[in-house]
């Protein structure tokens, strides 16, 4: 079995590349956080334990629950990628067993190699991190930044366990079928939604209404200045993940609605139109980590944003523009790996599609025209995006604007959130335009007849 | 009888094919020229692997050859490249693929009519709706190609192939995958495009008795025409298989397979 997972893997490299790509930036996020907390293990006084694991602890958490769902939706992504395949196998005789055996051995070994190779990454923004917080005075200049086996180690054996289990789950859909319905079935994708993964997102958006009502009720009336957003920022994650969570149905209510108008934009629009409804599911592994990126961005700019305001006039210390820029670093941090996730997922969904592109082409679509179909459906996946993550930030921005500025809204304008519209747009399209091209250079017959 | 040839519909002089490079190097097409006059219906035969299916690609754009030229309606294919083929291709040449090649996420009825919308050229829903009930799946235009059978694929990817009547169609064992009643029914419809709109159509075929629809044979045989033989019947057409057997496995290739008469060289 791991003779044929090794040679499935050389077969399927873009997946393989997302696989590991998403647990490299992964580990190094979480260890790097973790970092802190292993510090704040050490000798160290009381009140540095607290404020470093506050950092590593608190908006690690919520950085490691982006992570942790990223990944484990890419991996979901490339695991349903190989259904065909998996299929295929079964009807030559390897059980359902074999099958996710093969998958799980498959991923944890990619994910191991990955999450190896991101101790050193991780050791260096760990140090960074703490090199800001030792400037900011957040701790005491004595203490010694800690980065061994605990934080490092622990962080990566967690990734490859979270992504085994993550390819346990997945696997474990696609081997439930029949084998022959697995194989007819993985090439339609009109299967809903199970009632698991509703409930999950319900729950998700649940605790960011929770996070969001908490941080004008209770917060408002706290001492602590930090303490409206220390919900207030969360709120946005959770709506985001659970906007994304149910990403496949959100598409597909918008893929029927644009459709109306995308079918009489040439055939290009007309193909965008029916693969975006009729495999909702496959589209959807790019646009979850889009509702992420621009959910998670807008919510802390304008966060930022509103704090810069509140403060304006008053004068600040530099340990308060320290602190500041403590929140650009680790927001910066995490939107980083959110874009990244982006390219990643269009990528990988693209390249797994060069046969159907030789099928277009040999049904007489120009290249321009395959070129032109993926355009329509990233474009349709990052409007649809920059809706979802939209709403998903305003479970942030309202709350802390009503709390700090007493009104709804905060008076900032929408620029900042025209520029996270721009990066989205430059990252689906631009990542989706090089990638479709280069699927297009092997010959038409070669890549209609290459593996689905 | 055979047919006076007026204008040649598809013409293929000295076509070579190599497929890879030095231990593993095929030579797929080794010399091959033929002329076809339009309104003829030719039938393709030889054992498997002789180079059929690379004939066709060849003669229909979709693969290059490595020397030789082939001309489609007077107008040469070789020094353009995958776009302007894709675009000279829609309008001008059908192709029945071995292996389908449906769009997964269109059903039958969208799967027939889409190289019209690739063409901009506006097709009726009753057309493509008569071109399946034509290969008999009047009941199936609303299915996606995984809720067909093979059969039923193969009758969607024939009825797409016509969709814009295209002067040469070319078919891959556009049978190969139906009982013989459908088969006759395919096979008939073929012959009446040739017949009444005057189409001009190549078809591989492994079945003596789809190829007694065509008005020629042509054997292959490691990559050469070494037969021809002009209004087969089907029990002639077995014959002379078995006599191309034979004479695969006695390994030469010296004389043509006795039915016809020089073929192209
Ligand atoms: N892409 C390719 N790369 C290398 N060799 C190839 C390729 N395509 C075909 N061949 C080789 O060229 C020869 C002719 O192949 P072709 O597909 O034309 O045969 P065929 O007559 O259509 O056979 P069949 O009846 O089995 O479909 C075979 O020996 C085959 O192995
Ligand atoms: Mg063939």
């Amino acid at each position: 079995m791991i003779r044929l997972a090794y040679a499935s893997l050389k077969s399927r490299w873009s997946a393989f590349v997302a696989a590991f790509l998403s647990v490299f930036l992964g580990t190094t996020v979480i260890g790097a956080f973790a970092t802190l907390a292993e510090t704040a293990g050490g000798d160290v006084s009381a009140t540095d334990r607290e404020a470093l694991l506050v950092m590593g602890g608190v908006v690690g958490g919520w950085g490691l629950a982006i992570v942790l769902f990223s990944v484990a939706s890419t991996l979901n992504l490339t695991v349903r990628q190989r259904a065909t395949e998996i299929a295929l196998l079964r009807t030559v005789g390897a059980t359902p067993r074999q099958a996710r055996r093969m998958l799980v051995a498959e991923t944890a070994g990619v994910s191991a190699v990955a999450a190896a190779l991101a101790a050193v990454p991780a050791w260096l923004a760990g140090a960074g991190l703490f090199a800001v917080i030792e400037r900011a005075d957040i701790v005491a200049p004595t203490v010694e930044h800690q980065a061994g086996v605990a934080s490092i180690g622990g962080a990566s054996v967690a990734m490859v366990i979270v992504s085994a289990l993550a390819a346990g789950l997945a696997s474990r859909r696609a081997t439930k079928a029949a084998a022959r319905t697995a194989l007819t079935e993985s090439t339609t994708d009109r299967d809903r939604m199970s009632r698991r993964r509703i409930v999950a997102g319900v729950v998700f958006l649940l605790v960011g209404l929770n996070y969001s009502v908490l941080t004008v009720t209770v917060m408002a009336d706290s001492d602590d200045p930090y303490a409206a957003m220390a919900t207030a920022g969360p709120a946005a994650i959770a709506w985001a993940i659970g906007l994304a969570i149910l990403a496949p149905a959100l598409l597909r209510v918008a893929a029927v609605l644009v459709g109306v108008f995308l079918r009489h934009a040439g055939a290009a629009g007309y193909l965008a139109a029916h693969n975006a409804t009729r495999r909702a599911h496959r589209l959807a592994g790019v646009l979850m980590p889009v509702i992420i990126f621009v959910g998670v961005g807008t919510g802390t700019t304008y966060l930022m944003a509103i704090e810069n305001e509140v403060t304006a006039g008053v004068a600040t210390s530099a340990d308060d523009d320290l602190i500041a820029m403590l929140n650009y670093v680790v927001v910066g941090m995490i939107s980083l790996f959110a874009a990244i996730m982006v390219v990643n997922t269009t990528v990988a969904v693209i390249s797994a599609r060069r046969r159907e592109f030789g099928q277009q082409r040999l049904t007489g679509a120009t290249s321009r025209q395959v070129t032109a179909t993926t355009l329509f459906e990233g474009g349709l996946v990052a409007l649809t995006g920059i809706i979802l993550g939209g709403v998903a930030s305003l479970g942030t921005i309202v709350p802390y604007s009503q709390v700090k500025l007493d009104r709804l809204l905060p008076d900032l304008g929408i620029g900042y959130f025209l520029g996270v519209v721009a990066l989205t747009l430059l990252l689906t399209l631009g990542s989706g335009y090089v990638a479709t091209r280069r699927s297009l250079d092997m010959p038409p017959l070669q890549a209609a007849a290459s593996p689905a | 009888m055979e047919r006076r040839i007026d204008q040649s519909a598809l013409r293929l002089d000295e076509v070579t094919k190599d497929y890879g490079v030095g231990e593993r190097a095929v030579r797929a097409l080794d010399g091959v020229s033929f002329s076809l006059g339009s309104g003829s219906f030719t039938a393709i035969m030889g054992p498997s692997g002789s180079g059929k299916s690379t004939l066709l690609n060849c003669a229909a754009g979709l693969e290059h050859p490595t020397s030789g030229t082939v001309h489609v309606g007077g107008t040469p294919l070789q020094g353009r490249d995958e776009d302007e083929l894709a675009v000279f291709r829609r309008t001008r040449i059908g192709f029945v693929f071995q292996g389908f090649n449906l769009l997964p996420y269109l059903t039958a009825e969208q799967n027939v009519a889409l190289p019209g919308r690739l063409a901009r050229r506006r097709v009726k829903a009753a057309r493509s709706r008569e071109l399946l009930d034509n290969v008999g799946l009047k009941d199936r235009y609303g299915h996606l190609p995984a809720e067909m059978s093979g059969g039923e694929q193969q009758r969607v990817s024939i009825a797409r192939a016509q969709v814009l009547e295209p002067a040469v169609l070319f078919a891959d064992e556009p049978t190969g995958a139906l009982d013989s009643r459908s088969a006759r029914q395919v096979l008939g419809l073929l012959r009446g495009s040739v017949d009444r709109q005057g189409q001009t159509i190549v078809m591989v075929t492994h079945d003596p008795v789809a190829a007694a629809y065509a008005d020629v044979v042509m054997f292959l045989l490691d990559g050469r025409i070494v037969g021809r033989l002009p209004n087969p019947t089907a029990d002639v057409v077995a014959t002379q298989m078995a006599h191309l057997d034979e004479l695969a496995q006695g390994g030469r290739t010296s004389v043509a397979a006795g039915a016809g008469t020089e073929a192209g060289r």
